[in-house]
């Protein structure tokens, strides 16, 4: 569609608006994370702190258990996506290439199951883990996210557009199936992993529900439970609070500015968040 | 290798001698490749899936305080919910007024802002990483930062309203304006749905709108009988996934208002929560999670269906 110049320069002034608006409560979040908890709850808003506090980041890391939140989350979500994508790149080749008895009933085992909700099965899973003596474990944070049903499935449409004559030629060449799993599928795939890569890289990075059943010691404490617990306890300290959650955002913020493309390819694929 | 049609022929060679059908040795070494590349997977789905789902069937008709064994008592538990549960019932209000103003208002920013993408504008990367940028970080630190966003005295929110001379509302410390505030806040992050948008805005071919405005269609016209029409696909997937989305919100009640005040926001997911894990009645939690599930199904079924009626498939003649 052309535009006439008059209504381009409106929408180019809209657009800037709507960016500036949304980029209001950033604004405030990183200024309020570096100003003395006076000016936070000056009025009216101190936008530019007199002196910059970094101090507030040290204070939230090492006095407000920020630095350890962030290294389990680091850990746990490190973990959770190279296992996740393993486990369901296997699965999703088992089920795109390989032919064995079960398979199909299995397949349609797992379809079936596919639209029940998570908070369906969370509380059966909360009893598995309380009555396996999991509570506050690294076990408890990791291994349920590993099986992820809508990652199979999605690895599996694009395990199957991949030409199966691609797999014979390398069984005709002496090759077996899990060179065809590790030089073919795997190297042919990578939009696909790393769309679910991406996915489950925000989904764990961001979830709240999980940790807070499972763990209660602070040394386990992932970014967003330290967060929430920090609002419940430190609820006066406005500026440690932004300074943690700016350090939440940040790997987030930088994951997603070196890999955007396919971030939006990966969003408008699985076409949720949450 | 062997086809497909090839196996099914000895196969059925097989059975007309009377054999007992046998695989040959690269049919059994691709069997067991088979079985061992989806173990993992299956052991997962097994426990953390399968397991829990028909588990959370029974409990759903148990009472469980799970330090004692659970009780089966039938539907009684359904019962309750349905008939005995004011905050059940104030829960699903609760739930279904976030939904319905939430999936429509932010449908409709999200698809203007990706008719703005769209556009030839400067700076378009730069502005699409900025509406996106909210929908990606986490809801935890979203939510703290508007719990001051939406402070009464001294948040910038009602600084601004005090521009005008107006004292602005409670917000989140008000039962009649958590709620609002929580939607407002959900607008926050129409990214995603921007995203999704302009994924199906690209996808219309160009031919489409020169064969339109050869015809003479305005700008307006292009868009109701060209645009709309080839975007509605797009638009049901969106406004599906948004709609079981939205249900489950959690974590902003959980920290923000903690439901209240009064129970403004005590959402249904919340309410489970308390349930199973404060208060420690699975059976009733497990009974209000299915409920959950079903409303969702039922609306979700509901919007497919009428779907037949607004979506417009390509290569469907007739429209319709």
């Amino acid at each position: 569609m052309k535009l006439r110049r008059r209504e381009t320069v409106s929408l180019q002034l809209v657009t800037a608006l709507g960016a500036a608006a949304l980029l209001f409560p950033f604004l405030w979040m990183i200024s309020a994370s570096l100003q003395t908890l006076q000016e936070v709850e000056a009025f009216p808003p101190i936008w530019i702190p007199e002196v910059p506090q970094w101090t507030n980041y040290v204070e939230a890391v090492v006095n407000y258990n920020i630095g350890r939140a962030l290294l389990n989350s680091a850990i746990v979500t490190t973990v959770s996506v190279v296992g996740q994508l393993t486990v369901c790149s296997l699965g999703a080749y088992a089920f795109s290439r390989l032919r064995f008895p079960g398979r199909d009933a299995i397949f349609l085992l797992f379809l079936a199951t596919m639209m029940i909700p998570h908070y369906v099965t969370i509380i059966p899973l909360y009893t598995m883990v309380w009555s396996a003596g999991l509570i506050d474990t690294y076990t408890a944070l990791i291994f349920p996210g590993l099986f992820s049903p809508f990652g199979t499935f999605l690895l599996r449409q694009f395990f199957n557009q991949i030409p199966i004559s691609l797999d014979e030629a390398t069984l005709i060449d002496g090759g077996n199936h899990w060179h065809i799993y590790l030089y073919v599928i795997m190297p042919l795939s990578r939009a696909g992993l790393g769309a679910l890569g991406i996915f489950s890289f925000l989904g764990i990075w961001n979830t709240l529900f999980w940790p807070v059943l499972v763990i209660n010691s602070k040394e386990l404490f992932t970014l967003p439970l330290a967060l929430a617990m920090a609002q419940g306890q430190f609820i006066t300290l406005i500026h440690i609070q932004m300074a943690g959650s700016v350090i939440a955002c940040v790997p987030v913020i930088l994951v997603f500015l070196m890999l955007q493309k396919q971030f939006i390819s990966s969003i408008a694929l699985s076409g949720m968040k949450q | 290798m062997r086809s497909r049609q090839a196996q099914v022929g000895q196969t059925a060679n097989e059975l007309a001698a009377g054999k007992r059908p046998r695989m040959s040795g690269i049919a059994r070494k691709e069997a067991i490749a088979g079985y061992i590349a989806i173990s993992p997977w299956l052991l997962g789905f097994l426990i953390f899936q399968l397991a829990p789902i028909l588990a959370a069937f029974y409990i759903s008709s148990t009472e469980w305080r799970i330090l004692s064994a659970p009780e089966f008592i039938g539907v009684r538990n359904f019962d309750k919910l349905l008939f005995k549960d004011d905050l059940f019932w104030q829960s699903i209000k609760v739930t279904v007024i976030y939904v319905i103003f939430r999936v429509p208002v932010s449908a409709v920013l999200s698809l203007a802002l990706a008719l703005l993408m769209n556009q030839q504008l400067a700076g378009r990367r730069l502005f699409r990483t900025i509406y996106y940028l909210p929908a990606v970080i986490p809801l935890v630190a979203v939510s703290m930062m508007w719990i001051w966003i939406f402070n009464p005295e001294y948040g910038v929110l009602n600084s601004f309203i005090r521009l005008f001379g107006v004292e602005g509302p409670q917000w989140i410390h008000s039962s009649r304006w958590a709620l609002p505030a929580l939607i407002i806040m959900s607008l926050w992050q129409v990214g995603t749905g921007m995203v999704i948008f302009l994924a199906g805005l690209q996808g219309i071919p160009a031919h489409l709108y020169e064969a339109a405005t050869i015809d003479g269609a305005n700008t307006w016209q292009r868009f109701l009988k060209v645009t709309l029409p080839m975007l509605s696909p797009v638009v049901l997937f969106a406004l599906v996934m948004n709609v079981i989305g939205s249900f489950q919100i959690f974590t902003q009640a959980y920290i923000m208002t903690a439901g209240g005040p009064g129970n403004a926001t005590l959402f249904l997911v919340l309410y489970i929560y308390r349930n199973a894990f404060e208060w420690f009645h699975m059976g009733y939690a497990s009974a209000l999670a299915w409920v959950l599930f079903v409303v969702v199904l039922v609306i979700s079924l509901i919007m497919l269906r009428s779907s037949e009626h607004w979506v417009h498939y390509e290569g469907r003649i007739g429209g319709a």
